[in-house]
């Protein structure tokens, strides 16, 4: 019987178009924001979001510094803390809504609601991949846990882990993991489908006002978010002079375009050598250190071989014998600085072009034969 | 013959002129158009002459994903592409397809075989 339920909305009025931009910048703000937790609004949004899913709010609150923080002390959650709740208390209410919404909402409209509201968020999800692999680095196995603790753990515990259900990644909740709230918030206030958003009131209260949650029936371990997060143009993790992420209890990452690197490339540069760069065993880190030398610096240190020249520029190459190649056209401007100079451009290219115009061509996204109509050149 | 014109990281090929489709926008004339503009320096492939951009992504389905900016259609004689690092470009009446320069970064690095 969906199909002849009442569908209310076919199309956005041009006021409500133009509140999508709003509510976009206003969770992107939310999911971004390094603001410290405001834990008395956070802990009240718990209990009403308990409440909505039908559970008892929690007898404890356990804040954490940061989600590094939160998963070391969840971890050692027992009997007396209960089972996790995530499910009960962010997902099910999100289909329950969802279930309603679809009945008053046009898809196209949904769909519309959907992608400008609550885009996909490059740095946020980075944020989230850098904090469940270092959770997963610092996780412990059961037999660690047995080896470490005189007390049994307890059957969820055993059984989690056994199943490889543990972690942040299956047991709590980030920016990441609520953005879709945004999407509701706007449907709730804008288009006022208040009846069919009601379970999520806890849920706001919570997104906006703390970083990770990770919801047991009797205790909930809660996270304060970033107190730095800083990213480039295309949104990846990166800071070029300290961490590009921070939290409350100091724990850092240092970031070079998305790829986490050891502290002491951001902040010795000088310390990057060639030799350092060839015992460097991560590829992507090795890229990070080129390009922090600068690869200019690279050639001029005899770190790659010329492979060819000709007037498009010439084509460096470097190979380690890990299979691991590295490759760069060496490109001139066309029109000369004020000083009569031209200056002198490195672009990382792909390793298996022979001359510098294929791999020049490339960068275009061309053929060889395709660049070579080129008029004019400035 | 598809003629190329290349303003530092910005390449316009000249193409068969074709009605403008999917999002459009016009300048008048001595109102700066932006074609790109620099992440870190903020300098800009602009033109001031009256032109009409518009972005289609059908028109672009055989070039890599994320290079295609748009189409620049001077209906003029000419228009000219300024850059503050760059000598003037100039484009004679027609249609272009303008496209971003591209490299690979740190999260493209792979060995090639183990």
């Amino acid at each position: 019987m969906r199909g002849s339920l009442p569908i209310e909305h076919n199309a956005l009025t041009a006021e409500q178009t133009a509140a999508l931009s709003r509510y976009r910048a206003r969770w992107a703000a939310i999911r971004r924001s390094t603001a410290p937790a405001d834990r008395s609004a956070a802990e009240e949004g718990v209990r009403l979001a308990y409440c909505a899913a039908g559970l008892s709010p929690p007898a404890r609150f356990v804040w954490c510094e940061s989600p590094l923080a939160l998963s070391r002390l969840a971890r050692e959650a027992s009997f007396v803390d209960g089972g996790n709740v995530k499910s009960a208390l962010i997902e099910r209410p999100r289909r329950k809504v969802a279930a309603a919404i679809r009945r008053r909402l046009h898809r196209r409209v949904r769909q519309n609601v959907e992608s400008t509201v609550n885009p996909a968020d490059a740095l946020v999800a980075s944020v989230t991949e850098a904090v469940l692999q270092a959770t997963e680095r610092d996780d412990v196995t059961l037999l660690d846990y047995l080896r470490r603790r005189s007390q049994p753990p307890s059957l969820s515990f055993a059984v989690r882990t056994l199943l490889g259900w543990r972690g942040l990644h299956y047991n709590s909740a980030g920016p990441d993991d609520l953005s879709w709230l945004g999407t509701c918030e706007y449907l709730r206030n804008v288009l006022g489908l208040r009846d069919e958003t009601a379970p999520l009131l806890g849920l706001w209260q919570i997104a906006i006002n703390l970083g990770w949650l990770q919801p047991h029936e009797k205790t909930c371990w809660l996270a304060e978010r970033p107190a730095l997060l800083r990213g480039d143009a295309q949104d990846l993790l990166h800071n070029p002079s300290g961490p590009a992420l921070r939290f409350r209890d100091g724990w850092s990452l240092w970031a070079w375009k998305g790829v986490e690197v050891p502290r002491w490339i951001i902040e010795r540069p000088e310390r990057i050598t060639l030799g350092a760069i060839d015992i460097e065993s991560n590829v992507q880190v090795r890229r990070c250190m080129i390009e922090i030398m600068t690869p200019d610096r690279f050639v001029k240190l005899g770190g790659a071989t010329r492979i060819a020249q000709d007037e498009t520029g010439i084509l460096w190459r470097k190979i380690w014998l890990s299979y691991d190649v590295w490759a760069a056209v060496e490109v001139i401007n066309a029109t000369p600085e004020p000083d009569g100079t031209h200056k002198h451009f490195f672009l990382q290219v792909p390793p298996n072009f022979r001359t510098a115009r294929e791999a020049v061509a490339w960068t275009y996204g061309l053929s060889a034969k395709a660049y070579s109509n080129l008029v004019v050149r400035t | 013959m598809t003629e190329i014109f290349a303003q530092g990281d910005l390449l316009l090929e000249r193409v068969a002129d074709v009605v403008p489709s999917g999002s459009i926008e016009e300048n008048l004339d001595g109102v700066t158009m932006v074609l790109a503009e620099g992440e870190l320096s903020g300098h800009r492939h602009a033109i001031r002459e009256p032109v009409t951009l518009f972005r289609d992504e059908k028109l672009a389905s055989d070039m890599p994903a994320g290079l295609y900016i748009g189409h620049v259609k001077v209906s003029s004689e000419y228009a000219r592409v300024t850059h503050e690092e760059h000598a003037p470009l100039t484009l004679p009446r027609g249609t272009y397809r303008v496209r971003r320069q591209r490299e690979l970064g740190p999260k493209d690095a792979r060995v090639l075989a183990d």
